[in-house]
């Protein structure tokens, strides 16, 4: 036997405040009601042997102070919700409903609502939380809200195309739980997969059971799974390859005629698809102009999120760069092999590329200088206002330039001075490089790094956009090209490393004027639908651990009761 | 509503109900003008009845002169006489009369009036007086049914006054020098003095008594006042006095003895004086109650 809301104490001393109090109203009631009358002859001499109640006069009226108590006293009970099973009390119930892609199959989506709207009614309102995982987690019943409000509130809610995010639920509860004293019991929803180290990483206070919306499993469907862009194979380099996954589950094969692919108002014939594999299409050489390009599966399934699928094309052109006259020899072959370079004369170039004794240009510049012409070997400039955050992004800077690569040590021993690199924040972007470093007699030149140095400068100074190799729901953006891309990455690297980026649902967006795109589903748990595993589950509710009939009922019904009794002894007269 | 107006009061419909009803007395002494109450004295009425000895005073057109023919002695004939009764209306106007609804007022008045009407039908002649604490008569008495409509006037006139003293006004009445005849007291006869302090003045009046108490049921049963319920203060309209009370069932039980004794009390005042005691339910008809009063058509006081 416990009590949900009250301590012991409080409640035994609300008992006895209680019983106090009404005994002391009792005594203090001492406003009449006025009412003139023809004359207190009569009442004056009926009262001379029955005084009327006074303040502090003996107590008489036990009857009536004996129900009022005995009234209280059962409200105050029910106030603090008596259980009669201790382990009850020690439990706390987290509803999860999921309102993702993978509920979204036929009406699972609307059954799943009704079990949680049955099943909320059983569990106290003290002991439950109800969560909606959709396109966000939300919270949509708090600990102690009224189970009412819930219906109108899953009215709102459909599910949508995004990823499930139970699993990020699961995980939140699962915190929350390590410095919970109770039990915590996570129920689930929908038929969305569970990964089975969620399970395991559970705290052992917490556990989750799965409620299915029926026991059939006819799934069948199609999706496109992945559809991502990466370096052509050609080397072209205005140009990308696309590959397209698709799987299916109870379906037939899907072919390239069933798909149809679109880039901007052009339609690709199936016929340039290349099949890899049972599953993977790649579509070669397509030119990265910034066009969108759609995938769709033609036919019918059971879900239509991902049978369609999109990204934003990079737009990749060619880095115009002016050389000076007295540029080193030692550099031209790096820059002759990078298909992104094209030189051009000054007034049409983006980037100069300088040698000891050039001119200075207002173009963000490549210059090799003598040693006398700076401390360090290396010198980058990087605009923009020096705070924190363009710290960080310098230092990114110089690792992406590959200047980590270099035996700075050797060089070091060779020319007999200290190779080091300094940053420096101004108007235009800048590296500078001593002569020695770049020149034939030292094995920097003979690096593989060499080539690597000079296209990553050449790609920083031109400020090249950025671009992704996908956008999944669900799933963080990643810089494009595995990373394996030479492109100044500093802002797609700032979004990486932010989990905000993460969006649940598909669609459209536009984060910067540079960065729009589109993000598909491509999931694969939701196309083919993997089932939990670890986790008990079953179609219909449990049996309620809190009967409508429950104690509070008759507690109120006694108290109804008593008050008919006061109501009937009162109308008698035999109380005042 | 304080009082009734003058048309509730003089309602013909009434007034031509009443007309079957006679009021007399047992006994009445002779002192004024011909009318249609029996006196004891014998008279120059209608009906023979004796004959006496002449005295010195005896009207001569009533000596037997037949008789004197043949015994030489003169004899005057007897006749049965009738006199009219001064009836005089003696009504309540203290603040208990004006505080219920209805209030008794409309039913001491409506009573008064009818009262007032069999009197005035029979010749009697009919005064009206009014009292709280003190003494209020009206002027122009009445002799007649069609006088009626000045009784009705100055009953319509009539105002709540102040608190009941009927002890005083009693003594007050017993000073004055009236024929004698019939007084009829109206009132709820809630006198803060006490039955005994009217015992002892009425006493002192010289005429014949009725007594016109009005009441309703919930002075013996309180109970049927829905007002009178749980912890209550009780103000005395005519003294601003006020009692606490808490609603009890010993409580009431004691009221209701305490009011009986003052019930009986007042039917044994009655029966002392050798009077009439008629309670009138203010809350029931007044007709049905006067016709239940008047059963054998006419009421002997």
């Amino acid at each position: 036997m416990n009590l949900l809301n009250l301590s012991p104490l409080f409640f035994g001393a609300g008992l006895a405040g209680l019983a106090v109090g009404l005994y002391l109203l009792q005594q203090l009631r001492i406003r009449y009601t006025r009412v003139p009358v023809p004359t207190t002859l009569f009442w004056a001499e009926a009262v001379r042997d029955a005084p009327v109640r006074v303040f502090r006069q003996r107590f008489k009226h036990w009857l009536a102070w004996l129900l009022a108590v005995l009234i209280c006293w059962l409200l105050w009970l029910g106030f603090a919700d008596l259980r009669t099973d201790r382990s009850e009390t020690a439990n706390f119930y987290a509803l999860v409903l999921d309102g993702s892609a993978q509920n979204a199959v036929g009406d699972d989506f609307e059954v799943s609502k009704q079990q949680l709207l049955n099943d909320v009614r059983s569990y106290p309102k003290q002991q439950r939380e109800v969560y909606y995982a959709g396109e966000h987690n939300l919270k949509l019943l708090a600990y102690d809200e009224e189970t009412r409000v819930l219906k109108q509130r899953l009215d709102d809610q459909t599910p949508v195309s995004a990823r499930s995010s139970v699993e990020d639920q699961l995980r939140l509860l699962a915190r929350d739980a390590v410095n919970a004293e109770n039990q915590v019991h996570a129920i689930v929803y929908g038929r969305t997969a569970i990964p089975s180290e969620v399970i395991d990483d559970l705290p052992e206070n917490m556990s989750v059971e799965q409620r299915l919306p029926d026991d059939e499993d006819n799934f069948s469907n199609r999706g496109i799974v992945a559809l991502g862009v990466g370096e052509p194979l050609s080397g072209a380099w205005d140009k990308v390859d696309v590959l397209i996954r698709v799987l299916r589950t109870n379906a037939d094969e899907v072919t390239a005629e069933d798909l149809t692919i679109t880039v901007g108002d052009q339609t690709i014939s199936s016929d340039e698809l290349t099949g890899v594999g049972d599953s993977d299409f790649l579509l070669d050489d397509v030119l990265a102009d910034g066009s969108e390009l759609q995938v769709s599966i033609s036919g019918e399934d059971d879900l239509e999120f991902d049978n369609e699928a999109s990204l934003v094309l990079p737009i990749r052109t060619q880095i115009p760069i002016y050389l000076g006259n007295n540029v080193p020899e030692s550099i031209l072959p790096a820059i002759n092999a990078d298909t992104a370079l094209i030189v051009v004369p000054e007034s049409e170039a983006k980037v100069a590329v300088l040698g000891p004794g050039d001119s200075p240009s207002t173009l963000p510049t490549f210059h090799v200088v003598d040693e006398s012409a700076q401390e360090q070997a290396f010198e980058i400039w990087y605009v923009g206002p020096q705070d924190e955050n363009s710290e960080r992004a310098l230092d990114r800077t110089i690792e992406r330039l590959g200047i980590e690569h270099i035996d700075a040590t050797a060089i070091a021993q060779e020319i007999e001075r200290q190779i080091t690199v300094r940053l420096r924040f101004g108007d235009q972007r800048i590296v500078s490089v001593w002569l020695p470093v770049v020149e034939d007699e030292f094995n920097f030149r003979e690096s593989i790094s060499f080539p690597l140095f000079i296209s990553k400068s050449m790609r920083y100074l031109a400020d090249e956009a950025p671009w992704y190799a996908y956008l999944a729901a669900g799933r963080q953006a990643i810089e494009q090209s595995a990373g394996t891309s030479l492109a100044d990455t500093d802002a797609l690297s700032e979004l990486a490393v932010g989990t905000y980026f993460v969006r649940n649902a598909t669609g459209e967006f536009e984060l910067t004027d540079e960065l729009p795109g589109v993000i598909s589903l491509l999931d694969k748990t939701s196309t083919i639908r993997s089932s939990s595993e670890n986790i008990g589950s079953e179609t219909v509710a449990t049996t309620s651990p809190y009967p409508l009939w429950e104690l509070i009922t008759w507690l109120m019904l006694l108290a109804l009761a008593l008050v008919v009794s006061e109501w009937y002894i009162y109308q008698r007269r035999l109380m005042p | 509503m304080a009082r009734l107006t003058f048309d509730e009061l003089f309602d013909s419909e009434f007034l031509s109900a009443l007309e079957v009803f006679d009021l007399r007395i047992k006994r009445f002494i002779r002192q004024g003008r011909h009318g249609e109450q029996l006196s004891h004295d014998r008279g120059f009425g209608q009906e023979f009845k004796d004959f006496k000895a002449y005295v010195p005073g005896d009207d001569l057109r009533a000596v037997n002169w037949s008789i004197y023919q043949r015994l030489g002695r003169l004899f005057v004939h007897v006749f049965e006489e009738y006199q009219d009764l001064p009836v005089y209306l003696l009504v309540d106007l203290s603040k208990s009369m004006f505080l219920e609804d209805p209030p008794r007022i409309v039913a001491g008045l409506r009573t008064a009036l009818a009262l007032g009407a069999i009197a005035a039908g029979q010749h009697d002649i009919v005064s009206l007086f009014s009292f709280s604490d003190n003494l209020d008569m009206q002027t122009k008495p009445i002799s007649s049914k069609g006088q009626l409509i000045i009784l009705a006037r100055q009953m319509a006139e009539l105002d709540e006054l102040d608190r009941t003293n009927l002890s005083d006004v009693l003594d007050e009445l017993s000073h004055q020098k009236l024929r004698r005849g019939l007084l009829v007291i109206v009132s709820d006869f809630f006198d803060p003095s006490g039955i005994e302090a009217i015992d002892d003045a009425i006493r002192k009046v010289r005429h014949k008594i009725l007594l016109i108490q009005l009441t309703k049921e919930e002075d013996a049963d309180p109970e049927l006042n829905p007002e009178i319920v749980g912890d209550l203060r009780l103000v005395d309209c005519e003294l601003d006095d006020a009692i606490d009370v808490t609603i009890e069932p010993q409580v009431i039980r004691e009221y209701k003895r305490i009011y009986g004794t003052f019930n009986e009390a007042l039917i044994e005042l009655a029966d002392s004086l050798g009077s009439g005691l008629v309670q009138i339910d203010c809350e029931k008809d007044i007709l049905d109650q006067l016709s239940l009063m008047f059963q054998t058509r006419n009421l002997l006081v």
